[in-house]
Parts: structure tokens; sequence; C-alpha cells
């Protein structure tokens, strides 16, 4: 038992949350590649890449259940100064991380709730989280993003 | 997103003051359930699924345990991948009430780059069985922890693969 047991999450709300993360993660890998060089700088273009099909494809989600998708912030300020590739990858590793979490709700929410599309869809972008966090940091953990 | 603002996870506060947002996991806490452990043995809908999790573990531990002996270098690697899965096991073994029989680890490679792709491997086939898993469980609180579960696998196979930075 490594959650505490909340009240059945809302797709919708969740699927905003997940919209938030991924908007936010977008932001962040536009800021990390600028401070990155070599395979970093390619592993943040594809970060950047990965993340913005992500959000497209919850933005379409959510559309078509007849939601409006919040949009982006204009600017996102990192939790902690982010000025070279050292404070760049931390910071990728802590929004995968944190996305990893939101994702987890994800798929609490999408079983809750009988829907397939978004259970395989959130079981995928989990894992593709775990992985981008752990080639960033170099670590592992047994619960992405839950004591980090 | 009923849990209060102080229990998320917030990762970028928007550039104007109005705007504080971003990475908000709602549902998500490191705290154990106060509500007392979920249903477990036969009250739970889970128990057969749990049960196979849990030898799965096992069976990964019991690996991970003779690699290390056989490949003692690799020991400072593999000891972190290891303890997650006994953390696994553990969140999953709710209440300590499975047991399952103690697995037989695979025939371990002479070579340590053969014995570092066989765990590659297991970890591969690992995330993808708790995938799967995730769409058999019954409860979503079980999915959610599956899911979870499933990641660190597959982060594991990046680190054992050399993908890390």
């Amino acid at each position: 038992m490594i959650f505490a047991d909340d009240a059945i999450p809302s797709l919708d709300q969740v699927l905003q949350s997940v919209l938030a993360g991924e908007n936010a993660c977008v932001y962040a890998y536009g800021l990390i590649g600028a401070l990155s060089t070599g395979s970093a700088r390619t592993r943040a273009r594809v970060g950047l890449a990965e993340h913005s099909a992500a959000r497209d494809r919850i933005r379409r989600v959510l559309i078509d259940r007849k939601q409006v998708p919040a949009p982006a912030a204009a600017a996102y300020n990192p939790p902690f100064p982010v000025t070279d590739a050292q404070s760049a990858s931390h910071l990728a590793a802590v929004i995968e991380d944190r996305l990893a979490l939101v994702l987890a709700d994800l798929v609490g929410a999408a079983k809750a709730n009988n829907n397939a599309g978004a259970l395989n869809y959130a079981v995928a972008a989990i894992e593709a989280c775990a992985v981008r966090s752990t080639n960033w940091s170099g670590t592992v953990q047994a619960f992405p993003g839950l004591l980090s | 997103m009923k849990p209060a603002i102080s229990r998320r996870h917030v990762l970028l506060g928007g550039a104007a003051a109005t705007v504080t947002l971003a990475l908000a996991a709602c549902t998500s806490s490191a705290t154990p359930d106060p509500n007392g452990p979920p249903p477990t043995g036969a009250d739970d809908p889970d128990f057969t699924l749990r049960t196979s999790v849990v030898a799965a573990e096992a069976l990964l531990i019991a690996t991970y345990d003779a690699t290390i002996a056989a490949h003692p270098d690799a020991k400072a690697e593999l000891q972190t991948i290891r303890d997650n899965h006994a953390a696994h096991l553990a969140a999953v073994n709710t209440a300590g009430s499975i047991s399952v029989p103690t697995p037989q680890a695979p025939q371990i490679p002479a070579s340590l780059k053969s014995a570092m792709l066989q765990l590659a491997v297991a970890e591969a086939s690992a995330a993808a069985a708790r995938g799967s898993d995730c769409l058999a469980a019954q409860r979503w609180q079980f999915a959610r922890e599956l899911a979870l579960v499933g990641a660190s696998e597959a982060s594991h196979r990046a680190l054992l693969t050399g993908g890390a930075a």
C-alpha cells in the first residue's frame, strides 16, 4: 500500500492535470534544451517532441469528451534556479517524476471509470516518463516520483 | 481534486503571480493509508493478481541476489535495483498475507555483460507484465500502484542497458 486511499478521481479533472503537466514539461524542455549540449541536448529535443505530442493527444481527448482544455501559462517558474546544464538535467528528472505521479492518477481514474483508452495511454506514458527520468538522473526509484 | 494544495506536487509556478500551476498530482500521497489496509485474502478481488505479482517480484529479487553473488563487482549498481523490487513486493503483499514458494533463480551467465543483459530482459518483461496487470486489476487503487511498479521496472531496464547519462 503506497498511496492513501482517496476518493475515486474524476477522469476529466485528472486529464486536465495531465494536460497542465504536459504544458509545464513542454515549457521546461525548451529551457533544458537551451542550457544543454551534446547528447543531453538531443535528449532534450526528443523529450520536447514527446511531451508536445502527449500534450496534443490529451487536448484532443479532452475536446472529444466535451471538455475545454485549460490553456498553458505564458511562462513557468522552475522550483529552483535553472542556470546551467547540471541544474537543467535535474529539472528534467524532477518534472518527469512529478508527471509520473499525475499519470498514476490517470491510471487510477481510467480504471475507476472503465476507460480502456485512457488506461492504455496512461500505462504506456508512465513508463516512458520513468525511463526519461532515469536517463536524466542515472538513478532509479521503486515508485517513480512518489518520494522525491 | 480533493486534497489540500499542500499535498500537491507543484512543479513550475507561472511567471504571473496569478498563475500558479503545473504538475499537481491530485490523489498521490506517500503517507500510509490512514483508513487501514485494503481488503486482504478472500475479501480482495485482486488477491490472485497480487499473489502472481508477489511471485514475480520474489523471482526478480532471487535473480538479483544470484547475479550479485556471481558478480560481486556489480553489487553497487544492482543492490539499489534489487531493493526497489523488495519495496515493490512489500507494497503488493498487503499485510504480509501472501506467501509464495521460494523462487529458483535462473542460471547466471559467467560474463558480466551477459548477466546484465539477462537482468535487462527480465526487467523489460516485468514492466510489460505490470502493464497487463494494470489492465487486469479490479481495484483502481491497485492499478495505480501497479503502474508505478511497472514504470520503476521500465526505468531499471533503461539503467541496465546504459541509457543513462
